[in-house]
């Protein structure tokens, strides 16, 4: 034996031929499935290529406005008779699919990585299983009885919204709640992601599924969000978002560096979740920034379909490089890791950008990419200051072994979603009650508020300024607040100061939840107030309906602007304005639009059947008067969801 | 003969060709802000073990290489009461020639020369090891200190330590008191492994930290660090004695101290895994696990061992049912 020469590992190719198989048994026809008749192909054809290699895998034909419809169509003629199963049935399907899914979970790994270039050890090896969970949550959700639930019904058909480069794991977390329901979902996909995706929805029809309930669409989001019948609930916020990391001086350095691997690393800071930003405590900085730099340079590019490979190709080529450099022009130290770098394809080696200023504007860009943005804080407060100045990010990763510093940090993050000292986390369903409506309630939501001025600008920030104070009481001593207002209306207006009191007491219940678990892990639901609501309603709303939505909403912690008529609720107004902090509560005779276009509201409700087509476009929940008589379905919209997942160990 | 020693105290594998010792581990003082300031998240560290052991799989065609530099990386060891220098003799021939000559000529030139990295024995078994292994470059490690428990009076462990070198054991095996880093006495803890090394003289000082004692990984973390603040030239998981052996998270908790500590120091100090390693599956996550966190550099046996005693049977089967297709026969194993 002579000198102990390096241990090579060896290549582990995927085979990619039952993909291909797919793929040429599907040419020509991709562009829609599981609608019956064929695609009318009315939008524009796009060449799918393999990131990797630049080979053309297939050709797609966009979907157009006339396809749009018909499968629209298709799904409206299908929901209804999907919604009348029993819940069991639908759990049936759902496992059904589940069980195809499973069957082909290797195809279907293997054409996420054709198509995105994502490491198969990323595709199969992790996503592929949790969007396996998706579908089993959604299916026990609907054989516990939990879908839609008593005097609720299901929305009808909902379209879902999907990323570049979103996969099963991401569009089936809300596709399957939705389905066990009873909604029919009609799904929009990128060209970049498509792939995978009719494959899912071809599983989905085979498995039994019928016809329409499940309707995969590559088309752009627009033309789906803008068609008619179809409800695009919990539509992400546009814009760039990404996730964010903060590191504190008490963390395991070295598992949160590690974490990046699977949070950032592995779908290169593509995604919209991925945590392409970092905040780092500065005693711990250097420390910190030297282990990550070492572990970068640890990575392994290449081929997508070997088992062995941590970094794949780019899905798009994006300007990364002047990005850096215009970063570098800020005052950045660039560190880029010194890869060997497959000689094709779109890879792109991984960044750090260290010594950036919040101002700086490679810190407030959404590039999506390998690119990770770094920068440090000194306290805990600095930290959350410094976090509620960026872009809210819509996953958060906190590390601290302190459960305090932990537990205050993320509950100070605006992200839906904060993962406590872990990685991916537990997957998180939506439940499928967030697509269903109560009964006999007409609901149109659609996308957050857009920015303005107006008339309720001014009123929208006395709200503003009001309200954290006003949150961070105890829920107790909100309601009673809100039971004083109600004393003080009692003689004049018994009815409202009876519905003010009984929305204060139901609000100190918030529908927070918690769950326990395997090996100790606590995932929470936590409901938090959205901050500023904007409410429309009709000039005929009774005093009593607007006590309840006061009570409720303000109760829950937010502030509250209100349209109504000129003559308005007198007693109540005046018992409110004297019982609560100034500006917290507003009732003004504002017209709807001009409400609308206030700047600043988190939430935008329209209970007014007047209202025109532009301000009911901007509101994120519409419905008629009768909501305000239901005050569940208040408590449910008048509370965000934030997912805090607490590991054991 | 211990001016020999002195020149070479750790020889690693063959001939001339082989790369010189590593350079010491010198230690430094001790510092309790460094060891205080120390986090590691159990949950975390148990789950990134698990993906990083097992994500970058050895190709087949790979993995008689693999297994091959196991063996050279093994401390083939005997702790048992009832040992004898008989049972120390045929040891010793089982680490010259660790594959039978029918597995040695199917492997072809790679497994020529294969030897393992040392043998490990008891004090009274050292004279017996140093006679078998006579010429063959093998060095003896001794087990000492009063092990497993490290409850003997601390002078006498001093001495014992003292005692194997003048004996010619060429590595101390030492065990720490449980006691210092359970009562959170860091500075006793160093203060003890540093007598210790200064007994060792020329010979390698391998702390055995008993992590299966130590409660938490943290504690893993912190005496890890001291160990090596005091100058241990190896830091070792486990006696083999304890309830629960080497883990991949107490492995990767050790690992990542190895790292931080060379990127403080620039001294590389070794790992050694023991305990419950007993399959050659586990030789290769354990392998992984050390070249993705430590580097390639530590595949060789003046950074790694195993500490085993069945791990080289079962790496003789499978090495047998891949250049032949089937585990081989009893008698073309010979007995350790």
């Amino acid at each position: 034996m002579t000198g102990m020469e390096r241990l090579e590992r060896g290549t582990h190719p995927v085979g990619a031929k039952p993909a291909i198989g797919w793929l040429a048994d599907h040419a020509g026809q991709l562009g829609m499935v599981t609608v019956e008749g064929p695609c009318a192909g009315g939008g524009a054809a796009v060449e799918i290529a393999n990131p990797a290699t630049g080979v053309v895998l297939a050709r797609i034909t966009q979907a157009g406005a006339s396809d749009i419809a018909n499968a629209i169509a298709g799904a409206r003629g299908a929901q209804a008779g999907w919604a009348a199963l029993p819940g069991f049935a639908r759990a049936g399907a759902l496992r059904a699919f589940g069980a195809a899914l499973k069957a082909e979970l290797d195809l279907l790994a293997v054409l996420r990585s054709l198509e995105t270039g994502l490491p198969w050890r990323v595709t199969r090896g992790r996503d592929l299983p949790r969007a396996l969970d998706h579908l089993h949550a959604a299916a026990r959700a609907a054989e516990g009885g939990r879908a839609p639930g008593t005097g609720r019904q299901a929305l009808g058909v909902v379209g879902l919204l999907s990323d570049p480069l979103d996969g099963p794991e991401d569009w089936l977390a809300r596709a399957a709640p939705a389905l066990a329901a009873g909604n029919a979902a009609v799904l929009h996909t990128p060209p970049g992601a498509a792939l995978a995706a009719f494959c899912v929805a071809g599983l989905a029809r085979a498995a039994g599924l019928p016809g329409g309930v499940f309707c995969v669409l590559c088309c752009e989001a627009d033309a789906l969000a803008t068609a008619e019948g179809v409800i695009c609930p919990d539509t992400p916020a546009p814009g760039p978002a990404s996730g964010l990391t903060i590191v504190h001086a008490d963390a395991d350095l070295d598992s949160a560096v590690a974490a990046l691997d699977d949070t950032l690393w592995a779908t290169g800071g593509q995604k919209a979740a991925d945590a392409t930003r970092l905040l780092v405590q500065e005693g711990v900085a250097e420390a910190f920034h030297s282990r990550l730099r070492d572990r970068m340079a640890r990575l392994c590019p290449g081929d997508p379909l070997d088992q062995g490979t941590d970094l794949g190709p780019l899905a798009h080529a994006g300007a990364l490089d002047e990005f850096c450099d215009v970063a570098r022009d800020e005052g950045a130290e660039v560190y880029r890791a010194a890869l060997p770098l497959p000689e094709t394809g779109r890879y792109h080696a991984p960044v750090l950008l260290t010594g950036l200023a919040p101002a700086a504007a490679a810190m407030q860009s959404g590039i999506r990419g390998p690119v990770l943005r770094s920068m440090t804080f000194r306290t805990l407060g600095e930290a959350i200051a410094l976090a509620g100045g960026m872009q809210p990010a819509r996953n958060a990763w906190v590390w601290s072994e302190c459960g305090a510093t932990a537990q205050t940090t993320a509950l100070a993050l605006a992200a839906r979603k904060v993962v406590v000292n872990d990685g991916l986390g537990s997957i998180m369903p939506e439940e499928p009650a967030a697509f269903t409506r109560p009964d006999g309630m007409p609901d149109v939501p659609s996308g957050p508020p857009a920015a303005g001025t107006g008339d309720g600008a001014a009123a929208s920030a006395a709200a503003r300024a009001a309200q954290p104070g006003w949150a961070a009481l105890d829920a107790g001593a909100r309601a009673d607040r809100l039971a004083a207002c109600a004393e003080a209306l009692a003689a004049s207006d018994p009815d409202a100061a009876a519905r003010l009191c009984a929305g204060a007491a139901l609000a100190t219940m918030p529908p927070s939840a918690a769950l326990l678990a395997p090996g100790g892990g606590l995932a929470l639901e936590i409901a938090r107030p959205h901050g500023v609501i904007g409410a429309i309603l009709g000039s005929d709303t009774s005093a009593a309906d607007i006590a309840s939505l006061v009570a409720i909403a303000a109760g829950c912690g937010n502030g509250l602007v209100v349209s109504v008529s000129s003559e308005g609720p007198q007693a109540l107004s005046s018992a409110i304005m004297r019982g609560l902090p100034e500006g917290l509560v507003q009732l003004l005779p504002l017209t709807p639009g001009r409400l609308a276009a206030a700047r600043g509201l988190d939430a935008l409700w329209c209970f007014c059947p007047d209202a025109d087509a532009q301000t009911r476009e901007c509101a994120t929940w519409c419905a008629d008067a009768s909501a305000l008589r239901d005050d569940a379905e208040l408590m449910r919209r008048a509370n965000r969801r934030q997912r805090l997942w607490l590991p054991g160990g | 003969m211990p001016d020999e020693r002195a020149r070479a105290p750790l020889r690693p594998v063959g001939g001339d060709t082989d790369p010189p010792p590593p350079v010491r581990n010198p230690g430094l003082a001790f510092d309790a802000d460094r060891i205080a300031a120390i986090r590691v998240n159990a949950r975390a560290t148990a789950s990134q073990a698990h993906t990083i052991a097992t994500r970058r799989p050895v190709a087949p065609a790979q993995e008689p290489a693999w297994l091959m530099r196991a063996i050279a990386l093994t401390d083939l060891t005997t702790l048992s009461g009832d040992d004898t220098p008989g049972r120390v003799r045929r040891l010793a021939a089982k680490a010259r020639a660790p594959l039978g000559p029918a597995l040695t000529g199917a492997l072809g030139p790679a497994a020529e020369g294969l030897h393992t990295a040392a043998l490990c024995v008891y004090h009274e078994m050292i004279p017996a090891a140093r006679a078998a292994l006579a010429g063959s470059g093998i060095p003896v490690a001794a087990v000492s200190a009063g092990f497993p428990a490290g409850l003997s009076p601390f002078d006498l462990r001093v001495d014992e330590v003292r005692r194997s070198v003048a004996a010619g054991a060429d590595e101390i095996d030492i065990v720490i008191s449980r006691r210092h880093v359970l009562l959170g006495d860091w500075a006793a803890l160093h203060a003890e492994i540093r007598a210790f090394r200064e007994a060792c003289g020329p010979a390698h000082l391998k702390a055995i930290l008993a992590t299966g004692e130590l409660g938490s990984l943290t504690d893993v973390a912190r005496a890890s660090m001291v160990a090596m603040m005091a100058g241990a030239d190896f830091i070792k998981t486990s006696t083999g004695k304890e309830p629960v052996n080497a883990t991949l998270s107490v492995s990767l908790t050790m690992l990542r101290a190895i790292r931080a500590y060379e990127a403080e120091t620039g001294a590389r100090v070794g790992f050694k895994p023991a305990g419950g390693i007993s399959k050659a599956a586990d030789a290769l996550s354990w392998m992984a696990l050390v070249q993705a966190e430590a580097g390639d550099d530590w595949l060789t046996p003046g950074l790694f061992r195993f500490g085993a005693s069945s791990l080289l049977g079962a790496i003789e089967k499978r090495l047998g049912v891949l250049v032949w297709g089937h585990a081989p026969a009893p008698w073309q194993m010979p007995m350790g």
